[in-house]
């Protein structure tokens, strides 16, 4: 579905991943929801980090033409059966999401924004270090319950 | 100009203090810093929050890029490997000793400083003379006489504490009537579950076979909260924000970064001094000191020191103060060849080794949302128990895994790699994961050893062509007994808390300080605590610099810092230091005020000691 804002791509310039009639979309499309399925985040908290598009271009910068397609393609459960080369180019894609890195050694940390974003702290309900602070004492209270936790509460057994 | 009152090398904590104290009675201070000076000055480009963010270890030096000219250590130039010695060292500081010295530091404007946690204990009166326990060395020095300047320093750093608890639960002897400028930082949540399940529990040393009360008690913290209106008479107290200015709202937000950065500037940092400093003080940063001078008599008379290109210069001065680290200062010494009558100039090298242990609690611990340690566990700190095993202070460690197995990206790399976990699995076990960790972190008290020493490397230069610092390095059984009862004790520990154990001092890369002891693998990291190269005492026979950390043979040559300390205690070093340096102040005024005399018509100062070759230790036991 186009929201119909995408439309005005076609007179506003050609920023990427906002003109809806280039193959481009698709791929990001078939590219966040990919990411889904590897990190356990729908396609709304993906986007929501605004490195999709990002991700996409490092994804099939480092994979290569090739792998990244073939990835897209079969786009694999993570339960599924995959061979070497796919669980690999998997495992890469969600250490992306999960680190804002593409793996090393050494890791290549995307940009500051990405740091922040890496869904390794939203998966535990925190915010990345010096990047999102909760404020004076926010340090001792109990969990606000915002966080997709498991709803794991403290206090005594 | 290149005639100074003072000279200071190195624009760390205890140099930028000198700097800041001198320049209030007027006088003319140059500060010349190895490293890079503010963004801005040179690099716009080079904030330090984005080069941290942006970095893939997110080591101690990390907000900043070293220049080859002032390079230093950082922790990933060390690694474990298997065999004898069973750990490498490459980059700037090069070892040959049975173990590593597991510490960096950082050479830029505001030193290691910059990138410190925050913590501001002061050291407990026994902690002055552990002779009397048998091992280490006396200050010359007593509690009594650094009491004036710790309060001195509680204020220039801004501590936040409670001196109630402080007395009632460290055993620091304020008076009653004694306030810190802020109020102690609220409790973590580790600090509050542990608080739950440990406070009045007793675990048993295995060492000395007493049986320890257990007690979360705060830390102090040199990191703005709520300022505590009774302090300084009732006067109250200004958190102070970016560039030392009054900020009466500034607070620790968590950003949960103090090292290596606080981007909310709520943690002291020597720029916040720098940004009090009067006009006759003068920073001068990317000059790298490679000697100081002195003249026929012994008396120093200024430094020589170089650019980034080479280009050598002179400056002079009647006072030169080395406050460059404890290894910069030695080798700085060294490369003078000076002040080494007693032969312990690099020697006495001491760190606080820190044992980790880490775990999952059976609940959210609330890792990652404030400072890297907001209390800990005091009991293993005092007493006779000294005699049989180093002492330690527990830091109850509030930032996951963290120090222990690197960022949470190895978490991730774990349930990914080794677990083959992805979607909705992967996401479950790495927030269950992270939510449930803490570390337990014992420092160790490590006494002077001769043999622990910064030498300069025979032929190993850096890029201006300064022989590199060689260290020898080694942890005696006093240590090691500590570091066992510290195991045992977090054995029992663990088993009250309901915690799943953890620690394994494995791969043996990641763990460069690695020793067996007792039929037990013990790993060790090192806590940035460098102390006693240039070591102080009461005889110029045994030591290097005397009680106001003056080199005994170089009149108006002072060597400052925690390369000073005779002992390391169980507190974090800053605040010490600094009280020292505050201390030192006095005497350096002193010694101007008297050169600035007419000689006939007075009598030499009397305050703040008379100039004798040994100060006097303080009447009170």
């Amino acid at each position: 579905m186009n929201k119909p804002f995408q439309e005005r791509g076609a007179w506003t310039g050609r920023q990427l991943g906002t003109d809806a009639r280039v193959p481009i979309t698709d791929d990001l499309h078939r590219f966040t929801e990919l990411s889904a399925r590897l990190t356990g985040f729908d396609g709304v908290a993906l986007e929501a980090t605004g490195l999709a598009e990002v991700y996409r271009a490092v994804a099939a910068e480092r994979l290569g033409a090739e792998r990244y397609a073939r990835l897209l393609r079969e786009l694999p459960e993570p339960d599924g059966a995959m061979d070497g080369e796919l669980r690999a180019a998997a495992r890469a894609v969600t250490y992306l999401w999960y680190t804002g890195s593409w793996p090393g050694p050494p890791p290549t940390v995307v940009s500051p924004r990405a740091y922040g974003e890496g869904l390794v702290w939203k998966a535990a309900g925190l915010k990345a270090p010096a990047t999102d602070p909760g404020g004076y004492g926010s340090w001792g209270e109990e969990r606000d319950g915002s966080g997709p936790g498991n709803g794991v509460e403290g206090g005594g057994r | 100009m290149t005639r100074y009152d003072v000279i200071v090398v190195g624009a760390g904590v205890a140099g930028s203090l000198v700097a800041h104290r001198l320049g209030r009675h007027g006088r003319r201070v140059l500060v010349l810093e190895a490293g890079a000076g503010v963004p801005g000055d040179h690099e716009p480009s080079a904030d330090p929050l984005i080069t941290y963010l942006t970095a893939a270890a997110k080591v101690p030096g990390s907000p900043y890029r070293a220049h080859p000219a002032a390079p230093w250590p950082e922790v990933t130039d060390l690694s474990g490997a298997d065999g004898i010695p069973g750990f490498r060292a490459v980059g700037h500081l090069r070892q040959e000793g049975p173990l590593p010295y597991a510490s960096g530091y950082v050479r830029v404007n505001g030193g290691t400083g910059n990138v410190w946690t925050g913590l501001a204990p002061r050291m407990l009166p026994e902690d002055f003379d552990t002779e009397s326990f048998g091992y280490g060395r006396r200050w010359p020095l007593t509690y009594d006489d650094l009491e004036r300047h710790y309060r001195a320093a509680e204020e220039e750093l801004g501590v936040a504490a409670d001196a109630d608890e402080q007395r009632e639960h460290v055993g620091l002897p304020f008076p009653d009537d004694y306030v810190f400028p802020m109020r102690a930082l609220p409790a973590s949540r580790v600090d509050r579950l542990l608080a739950a399940r440990l406070d009045g529990r007793r675990v048993k040393d295995p060492v000395t076979l007493h049986e320890v009360e257990l007690r979360v008690v705060g830390t102090p913290h040199a990191r703005n909260s709520v300022p505590d209106p009774r302090y300084d008479g009732g006067r109250g107290y200004v958190p102070r924000g970016r560039h030392g200015r009054p900020a009466p709202d500034s607070r620790c937000v968590g950003n949960a970064s103090c090292v290596p950065h606080c981007p909310s500037h709520a943690k002291y940092t020597p720029l916040k001094t720098q940004g009090r400093w009067s006009t006759t003080v003068t920073l001068r940063d990317r000059s790298v000191v490679s000697r100081v001078l002195v003249d026929g008599r012994g008396r120093a008379t200024g430094v020589k020191y170089r650019s980034y290109g080479g280009e050598v210069s002179v400056a002079h001065a009647d006072v030169v103060v080395l406050a460059a680290h404890a290894v910069e200062n030695a080798r700085l010494l060294l490369l003078s060849r000076l002040a080494d009558r007693s032969g312990q100039v690099g020697r006495n090298l001491m760190d606080h080794p820190v044992l980790l242990t880490w775990g999952l609690l059976p609940e959210d611990a609330g890792p990652y949302r404030g400072p890297g340690s907001v209390s800990g566990l005091e009991g293993f700190r005092t007493g006779t128990a000294r005699r049989l095993r180093a002492p330690f202070r527990v830091e109850l460690g509030a930032w996951g895994w963290a120090w222990a197995k690197g960022s949470v990206d190895a978490d991730v790399h774990h349930f990914l790699t080794e677990r083959g976990l992805f979607g909705a699995e992967l996401r479950r076990a790495v927030g269950d994961r992270i939510r449930r960790q803490f570390t337990l972190q014992f420092e160790m008290e490590q006494s002077a050893d001769p043999a622990n020493r910064v030498t300069l490397h025979p032929h190993e230069r850096d890029p201006l062509g300064l022989p590199r610092p060689l260290v020898t390095y080694d942890l005696d059984e006093h240590v090691k007994e500590g570091m066992a009862a510290a195991r045992t004790v977090s054995d029992q520990i663990f088993s009250l808390l309901g915690a799943e154990d953890h620690t394994d001092y494995t791969p043996v890369a990641a763990w460069p300080g690695r020793f067996e002891h007792g039929g037990r693998t013990y790993g060790y990291r090192g806590a940035g605590h460098a102390a006693g190269t240039h070591i102080m005492g009461d005889s110029p026979a045994t030591s290097v610099v005397d009680a106001w950390q003056r080199c005994w043979d170089h009149p108006g040559l002072y060597a400052i810092g925690c390369g000073s300390m005779p002992s390391v205690a169980t507190s974090n070093p800053t605040l010490t230091m600094a009280a020292l340096a505050l201390r030192s102040t006095e005497r350096i005024e002193a010694d101007l005020a008297a050169r600035d005399r007419p000689a006939s018509l007075v009598p030499p100062p009397a305050s703040p000691a008379a100039i004798a070759p040994s100060p006097i230790r303080g009447a009170s036991a």
